[in-house]
């Protein structure tokens, strides 16, 4: 009984006093604002110490690697302890990304005037792949100091490791960001997603084929970024051939119908097996250079023109006028299915 | 709705090791960056709805009421087709996704009825309008630098308003199961909100 009455009195003073406790911490006056100004301050203290040992050590990744060594070097090199390489807690690879980082923020400060050099003009959007060649090869070509100690070598398979791999992504998703925003991009639908996740397969092969390479000035490596620009540009041309078709398609299902719609298909479809001078002969200003005197392998402009037509095509419009039209159309079919 | 901060929890993520810009210039930037991509998204989304409905009823006589409706929802989804490059925000992964459910409520509703039609536009404009208060709201606190936005988002929002009171009009009350299907309609733009903001 007294027991139960100690530990009762016990409990409650313990309950009362962490109770008075909680409400002193309550009542004083913090203001988040404030609180939120001293967290922020801190940060930017931290961050800038951080910064310069960082900096320091990257001095040291020639002798001792990319590693916690190099850190306290680093830190020691600059009058702090060499203890201090605790606050990096992933070690060695955030000095890869502190690396990473720089480079990126000398890239996204530098490309805007060396664009200008070059005299290519982001704002026109056929230069974009130059542009994006020109950003790859400058930012590779900071890498090559640690590339000729083979330290990046190094440094790339640090950044794999699956602990790492999220924020080398990131740094790797900015970086092609920065390429795609310099280079004039301004889509706002998934292709944003697309042609960034393209030229980031791009450059990390390109990075991976710049490790191997033994030719002087990476003569090699700039080849295979050329080869792969070129296929960035195929592949947009299959693209946009895609959306072409798809434009024809809308087209096809959208034709206006007359009653005359029905007659005019077979009328044509008896006309496209004649000889061609007839029908050159027959039509008129819109199809004046022969439709099959086109290389047959470039099918992108039988769309164009086909979409062309399509466009013309109104339901008011005279009888002959839209047979031609449809005339025109079907011949452009017909030779896209067998050239 | 309730007026609730937005609270984000991955701060500054991309500006932590730099230097160059401040912690409290990072948490503006990235509350900016959700703001567009969600707003993109609900343009997006509401400008699909109206294609749907038009697609349906374009025909009947509410026809040329929802393309007044629809023709201004494009102008924002081009202004904000703009605003996204220029802030280099990054649209939402989820967007053909919102594509596709946007024409497919847009048809589900209109074949339901031109007064079905008006009911989920009157829900999704009161979510809509909702949301775009709270975000003026949030902007307000801190106002410098944000002019264009304010402007921007104020403007929208006063259509949106215009939209739903449209939708009233057309008797979208009338409707049957009138407050289940607009709470439906509410439940799923707001979860659409959710995650826009987040992916």
């Amino acid at each position: 009984m007294a027991l139960s009455g100690l530990t009762g009195n016990v409990l409650f003073r313990w309950s009362s006093t962490t109770r008075f406790q909680s409400t002193d911490t309550f009542t004083d006056d913090v203001d988040p604002k404030e609180t939120q100004r001293l967290k922020d301050e801190e940060t930017v203290y931290e961050t800038q110490i951080r910064h310069k040992i960082l900096d320091a050590a990257l001095g040291y990744v020639d002798i001792s690697g990319w590693s916690k060594q190099a850190l306290a070097e680093g830190a020691e090199s600059i009058g702090y302890p060499g203890v201090v390489h605790g606050l990096f807690p992933k070690g060695g690879v955030e000095l890869v990304h502190h690396f990473y980082q720089q480079a990126n923020e000398r890239l996204s400060s530098e490309l805007p005037a060396d664009i200008q050099d070059a005299q290519l003009d982001p704002l026109q959007g056929k230069d974009d792949l130059k542009i994006l060649r020109l950003a790859i090869e400058k930012r590779l070509r900071m890498n090559t100091e640690h590339v000729f100690t083979g330290k990046w070598t190094e440094a790339m398979g640090l950044m794999a490791l699956p602990t790492n791999a999220p924020s080398s992504l990131k740094l790797l998703a900015y970086l092609v960001d920065d390429m795609w925003h310099y280079a004039g991009d301004t889509s706002p639908d998934f292709s944003w997603y697309t042609k960034r996740a393209v030229l980031a397969a791009v450059y990390k092969s390109t990075e991976l084929s710049m490790i191997q390479d033994k030719s002087e000035d990476f003569r090699s490596t700039w080849e295979f970024l050329d080869r792969r620009i070129e296929g960035i540009g195929k592949l947009r041309d299959c693209s946009r051939k895609c959306e072409e078709t798809s434009v024809i398609m809308k087209g096809l299902f959208n034709t206006p119908k007359t009653d005359l719609n029905t007659v005019v298909i077979r009328a044509d479809l008896q006309n496209v097996k004649k000889p061609r001078q007839k029908q050159v002969r027959q039509t008129g200003r819109l199809d004046e250079s022969p439709v099959q005197e086109i290389p047959s392998t470039d099918w992108s402009k039988y769309s164009c023109r086909m979409t062309f037509a399509l466009h013309r095509l109104k339901s008011g419009m005279p009888c002959e006028e839209q047979r031609r039209l449809f005339r025109l159309i079907l011949r452009c079919m017909l030779s896209v299915v067998k050239p | 709705m309730n007026y609730r901060p937005i609270v984000i929890h991955q701060l500054f993520r991309r500006f932590v090791t730099s230097t160059k810009i401040s912690p409290k210039e990072a948490r503006e930037t990235i509350f900016r960056d959700r703001i567009l991509r969600v707003d993109h998204a609900g343009e997006v989304g509401a400008d699909r709805i109206y294609a749907g409905q038009m697609a349906v009823l374009g025909k009947t006589n509410v026809g040329s009421v929802i393309q007044h409706m629809w023709d201004q929802e494009k102008e924002h989804r081009k202004k904000f087709d703009e605003l996204l490059p220029k802030y280099r925000v990054r649209p939402t992964v989820m967007l053909p996704i919102w594509n596709v459910a946007g024409f497919a409520l847009g048809v589900g509703s209109a074949v339901l009825g031109p007064k079905m039609a008006m009911a989920c536009t009157a829900a999704v404009e009161t979510v809509i309008t909702d949301h775009y208060n709270d975000q003026i709201r949030e902007l307000m606190t801190h106002p410098d630098g944000n002019s264009e936005l304010l402007k921007v988002l104020s403007k929208f929002r006063d259509e949106e308003i215009e939209h739903h009171d449209t939708a009233i009009l057309h008797k979208a009350e009338d409707a049957p199961l009138y407050q289940v299907f607009s709470q439906i309609v509410k439940i799923g733009c707001k979860g659409a909100i959710w995650i826009s903001e987040r992916m």
